[in-house]
C-alpha cells in the first residue's frame, strides 16, 4: 500500500535554494531509530496495568495548582475589603440615626435663637389629647425646634378656624373679601408647647401644661384684632385691626366689651383650654348689643 | 510498503489472524474496536519505529523518546472507541505523541535541570564535559551517530518547540505539508512559514557545515 501522504509529498512541487536543499539532505541523512526489542512486551504490560481513567491526568491538577491559591487570595482580599468597608459605612450610619451633628453637644446647650422670620406667639389655645406625654425635650437639634415651633403656630389656629368655619367661608367667597391669607391645618397633635422667649434645653423650663391652659382675656381680643384697656365696666375697645376678625364682626372703637358667652368680663378674666368664645355683648353708646363672632 | 525503509532487522515478526492482505489503517482500527487484538498489534508494528524516531528527534533522549511513544500507543488503544475516520490514522497518532512531547518539554523547562557540564571541572578550571555511562544497551550502532549527526540533533533540539515539530516532520519524516498543517491542527500557511523559519534557523546552527 502506498502510503498517501508520502504519495502527496512526492507529488508536492517544492523549489528550494541550495543551502536548504543541502539543508534538507543533512536532515534526512540522519540514522534512524527504531523502537527497542522489547517495545512490544513493555506496551502490553503498560496497558495492562493502566486503567482507562488513569490515563487522563486530571484536568484539575495543573490548574488546581496555581488556581486554587490564588482564588484563596483573592477571596481573603475580598472579605477584608468588604469588612473594612462596612465597619466604616456602620460607623457612618450610626451617626446619622443618632441624628447628631459632629457639633451637636457644642449647641445643645446654647441658648435657643428664634429666626428671624419665625414668628413667635404665645400659645393661645391647648389641643393636645389628655394622654399627651409632655416631657421636656432637652436634645433637641435646630431643625426639629423650629418645626416644633412651626408647628406650635399651626396648632393655635385650630380651634379657632374651626369655630369660624362657617362665617369664614362666607366671607372667603366673597370678592369684595380681601382679607386674604391661608388656612393652615395640621393634622397632628399640638406638639409641648413653652413658654415665650423661654430655653427648653436648658432644663429649667417646664413645658406648659396645656391641660389646664389659662388664656388671658387680653390674647383673645388680641387674636380677634382687638387693642382694650379695662375699665370698671368690661374692656373698653382702644382700636381695632383693619380686616380683623372683630373689625369684620362689626365692632368698633370705643365699644365697650361687657361679657363674652354670658361670661362677664373681669381685669384678669382667662378663658380655659380652647377659647370657643362666639357671643360678645357690647355696650354702644349706652345701648347693648350682640355681636355673633360666627354670624358674620 | 513505505516501512522498508527502516532498516530494523530485530524487529518481531508478530504472526497476527489478520488476512495476509494488507489492510488500511482503518480497518485495523476497527478490527480493534472489535476485540481484535492482533489489529492492534498490527498498529503498532507500523507505527513503533516511526514514532519512536520522530519522538528522538524531537526531545533528543532515546529513552524518554521510547518511554514516550509506548504512552503514545497506549493512549490511542484506550481511546479507540473515540477515533473517527475523518483524518488518516497516521495524522491521529502524529498529533497524540507530539503533544506528548510538547508536554515533556515544558516538564523540563519546569524541572530546570542542572547542566551536568558546569559541576565537574579540571584543575585549571576547564570544564570537562561529562558523559553519562549507558548502561543500557543501545539498539544497534545504527544509534552511533557522528560528530555532524550529533551536532545537527543538538540543533534541532535548541529550535523552540513551534518550529522544531513541523521540521522534523517534513524533512526527517517525510510528510506533507498538508498532513504536517492537520496533525499540528496550524493552517497551511502557517505550517509552511514555521518550517521555512526553522529552516533558517537551523542554517543558522549549522553555517558552518554549509
Amino acid at each position: 500500500m502506498i502510503n498517501k501522504e508520502f504519495k502527496n509529498k512526492a507529488e508536492e512541487i517544492e523549489t528550494l535554494n541550495a543551502d536548504d536543499e543541502k539543508l534538507r539532505q543533512m536532515l534526512g541523512g540522519l540514522k534512524k531509530v527504531g523502537a527497542p526489542k522489547n517495545f512490544d512486551f513493555h506496551l502490553k504490560a503498560r496497558i495492562a496495568g493502566a486503567e482507562p481513567n488513569s490515563l487522563r491526568k486530571p484536568f484539575l491538577v495543573p490548574w488546581l495548582r496555581y488556581v486554587l491559591p490564588l482564588s484563596l487570595i483573592v477571596m481573603l482580599a475580598g472579605f477584608a475589603f468588604f469588612n473594612l468597608s462596612f465597619s466604616t459605612g456602620n460607623q457612618a450610619v450610626q451617626e446619622v440615626a443618632a441624628g447628631l451633628p459632629p457639633n451637636q453637644n457644642e449647641t445643645a446647650n446654647a441658648p435657643v435663637e428664634t429666626p428671624a422670620k419665625m414668628v413667635v406667639e404665645e400659645p393661645l389655645i391647648a389641643s393636645v389629647p389628655a394622654n399627651k406625654n409632655l416631657e421636656i425635650r432637652t436634645l433637641e437639634p435646630e431643625f426639629v425646634r423650629s418645626e416644633n415651633k412651626a408647628m406650635q403656630n399651626k396648632a393655635r389656629a385650630i380651634d379657632i378656624e374651626n369655630s369660624l368655619a362657617a362665617s369664614s367661608n362666607k366671607r372667603e367667597n366673597d370678592p369684595k373679601n380681601n382679607s386674604g391669607g391661608s388656612r393652615d391645618i395640621t393634622l397632628k397633635d399640638a406638639p409641648v408647647l413653652f413658654e415665650r422667649n423661654a430655653n427648653p434645653n436648658s432644663g429649667n423650663v417646664k413645658p406648659l401644661n396645656v391641660k389646664q391652659a389659662e388664656i388671658p382675656i387680653q390674647q383673645v381680643l388680641s387674636q380677634i384684632g382687638i387693642e382694650a384697656d379695662y375699665t370698671d365696666k368690661g374692656w373698653k375697645i382702644v382700636s381695632i385691626k383693619e380686616n380683623s376678625l372683630a373689625m369684620r364682626a362689626g365692632m368698633k372703637a370705643g365699644d365697650l366689651i361687657e361679657a363674652i358667652d354670658d361670661k362677664k368680663l373681669s381685669s384678669d378674666t382667662v378663658f380655659q383650654q380652647a377659647f370657643t368664645g362666639k357671643v360678645f355683648r357690647i355696650l354702644r353708646d349706652g345701648k347693648q348689643i350682640v355681636i355673633d363672632l360666627n354670624a358674620k | 510498503m513505505a516501512l522498508d525503509k527502516f532498516k530494523n532487522a530485530s524487529a518481531e515478526v508478530l504472526e497476527y489472524a489478520v488476512p495476509s492482505k494488507i489492510l488500511s489503517d482503518h480497518a485495523l482500527i476497527e478490527a480493534t474496536k472489535q476485540g481484535d487484538e492482533a489489529a492492534f498489534a498490527e498498529i503498532v508494528n507500523r507505527y513503533r519505529n516511526p514514532i519512536t524516531n520522530f519522538l528522538y528527534r524531537f526531545l533528543n533522549d532515546y529513552e524518554e523518546a521510547v518511554d514516550l511513544a509506548q504512552e503514545t500507543f497506549v493512549r490511542v488503544y484506550f481511546a479507540i472507541e473515540r477515533y473517527h475516520t475523518d483524518y488518516a490514522f497516521s495524522t491521529y497518532i502524529y498529533r497524540i505523541a507530539t503533544n506528548l512531547a510538547i508536554s515533556e518539554i515544558r516538564k523540563r523547562k519546569r524541572r530546570q535541570l542542572l547542566s551536568l557540564t558546569g559541576l565537574f571541572q579540571n584543575e585549571d578550571e576547564s570544564e570537562t564535559e561529562f558523559q553519562l555511562p549507558d548502561e543500557k544497551s543501545l539498539p544497534d550502532e545504527d544509534l552511533i551517530e557522528d560528530e555532524r549527526n550529533r551536532t545537527i540533533a543538538r540543533a534541532i533540539a535548541a529550535l523552540p518547540d513551534k518550529y522544531r515539530a513541523p521540521i522534523i516532520l517534513r524533512e526527517i519524516e517525510d510528510k506533507s505539508y498538508e498532513e504536517i498543517a492537520q496533525i499540528l491542527n496550524l493552517g497551511l500557511g502557517t505550517t509552511k512559514s514555521r518550517i521555512s523559519r526553522a529552516r533558517n534557523l537551523l542554517k543558522e546552527k549549522l553555517k558552518h557545515y554549509f
